[in-house]
């Protein structure tokens, strides 16, 4: 084998380490703590260890501070970005409920979300516990807030909800708003998750 | 000019400042705002300002109108390069659709992170220099206070001689208080710290705690004197009880009260 290729595969198996075991509060890692681990061509490294995740179901998701497009990003937005391992497929709603969520959680945060993504990304929390306040009763509505913002799905701006760090990163919001338009309504008893 | 088209000008003046401010702060759409017409506006009044409180008002409402502006370039560029959706058609099918519903849809576009925690030869480190430093459990319940062995007991009388409880019914004495100020100010507003203030520390706290009992049951306003630095009880009549809830903070330290004793 040759030294170029020791050296890379030593790098991606730093890379995997790196992205997969939690470091800091947050999982994932910034880019500017992998240059520096793995040196400058650190999204060649990426990009292998990418290959690599896919066979068993993950990929790195990089995602850019503030609004930068994919496509256009120069190495100092790569630099800023975050870096994370996610699901390559979306979950099973039994995996996800299985990890310790419930039903009705799981369809206030896409209530939530929808919302705020539809209305430019910042909605007064007053609105969000009006439309929850419709399924769920007032306790639970409120509960579930602090436990979306607890968890970093959501953050609080001066009483304004804006879309959280984990939201960006686990969820395709545009794919849930569209999925949300295109699923067709059926009549349910309102009473069915209020447990 | 006028004076009514002054205070005219000023009031519509403002109401540009604060719904510019509003749809800013709130996020929602800003071409409710009519900036056109709000130029206009303020074309005609820069031209007749003459005070500089007009003009820094006329400027306020020139950057609040820009922020405006730069809010719509952002809306437009917004919906042009992201896919667009209707909120009200979104709230709409959020609120038809069951809680069910939305879970399956969110698990369609849900991705979880993938991380693992664990723990760091250091961690371990720490967590075994902890547990071999941590006292034996009996050391440690030795160093709670000791429980107290004797519970006497006070009569209300001497509670009272220790100035530990007001001697009479409470609803007596604040209605004899309430008295004696309206001797003392003969039905006229007087300064709170020159009522309040006596030459007994005790004295001096214990009626200011009947004087917010008063404000409290809505038997005195009391409104702030800027030209004297302090609130002034307006007595109003016992009957009068629908007050705006308000809540007021005045510090009497010893230092403000031995200033306030000395200087008589």
């Amino acid at each position: 084998m040759s030294r170029r290729k020791i050296d890379y595969s030593a790098k991606i198996r730093r890379a995997a380490q790196l992205l997969l075991v939690q470091r800091h509060r947050k999982p994932g890692v910034k880019g500017w703590e992998l240059k520096r681990a793995l040196g400058r061509n650190y999204l060649e490294i990426i990009k292998l260890l990418d290959e690599e995740l896919a066979k068993f179901g993950f990929k790195i998701k990089i995602v850019f501070q503030g609004e930068v497009d994919a496509s256009k990003a120069k190495q100092e937005d790569y630099d800023k970005a975050y870096y994370v391992v996610t699901f390559r497929e979306p979950a099973k709603v039994s995996d996800i409920i299985s990890a310790g969520w419930r039903i009705d959680d799981l369809g206030a945060l896409a209530a939530v979300l929808a919302v705020i993504n539809s209305r430019g990304g910042r909605v007064n929390r007053r609105d969000i516990e009006k439309i929850l306040g419709e399924k769920l009763p007032k306790w639970r509505v409120d509960y579930l807030i602090d436990k979306f913002l607890r968890f970093g799905y959501l953050e609080d701006e001066d009483g304004y909800l804006k879309i959280g760090w984990r939201a960006r990163v686990e969820i395709d919001l545009d794919k849930l708003s569209m999925l949300i338009l295109a699923t067709p309504i059926k009549e349910s008893k309102k009473s069915e998750f209020e447990n | 000019m006028a004076t009514g088209r002054r205070v005219r000008k000023k009031s519509i003046v403002k109401r540009i400042i604060e719904s510019c401010r509003y749809v800013v702060k709130r996020g929602s759409d800003p071409f409710q705002i009519d900036v056109k017409e709000y130029i206009k506006l303020l074309r005609d009044f820069i031209a007749s300002s003459s005070s500089v409180e007009e003009l820094v008002l006329d400027l306020n409402a020139i950057e609040e109108i820009s922020r405006v502006v730069e809010l719509q370039g952002e809306w437009v560029k917004s919906r042009s390069t992201k896919l667009y959706l209707d909120p009200l058609l979104v709230e709409w099918k959020i609120r038809n659709l069951s809680l069910k519903q939305l879970a399956s849809i969110i698990a369609s576009a849900w991705y979880p992170i993938a991380s693992i925690k664990v723990f760091t030869p250091r961690a371990i480190e720490e967590a075994v220099n902890y547990w071999l430093n941590l006292p034996p459990l009996r050391g440690r319940w030795d160093r709670l206070p000791k429980p107290v062995q004797e519970v006497t007991s006070s009569s209300i009388e001497e509670l009272i001689e220790e100035k530990l409880a007001l001697k009479g019914n409470f609803t007596e004495i604040v209605d004899q208080f309430y008295e004696k100020l309206i001797e003392y100010s003969k039905g006229k507003p007087v300064l709170y710290m020159d009522f309040v203030i006596d030459k007994d520390y005790q004295v001096t706290l214990l009626k200011a705690y009947l004087v917010s009992f008063l404000a409290t049951y809505g038997y005195i306003d009391l409104e702030y004197d800027p030209k004297s630095k302090d609130y002034i009880i307006v007595p109003v009549k016992k009957e009068s009880k629908e007050a705006v809830s308000k809540s007021i903070v005045v510090s009497i330290s010893t230092d403000e009260w031995l200033r306030r004793v000395k200087s008589g």
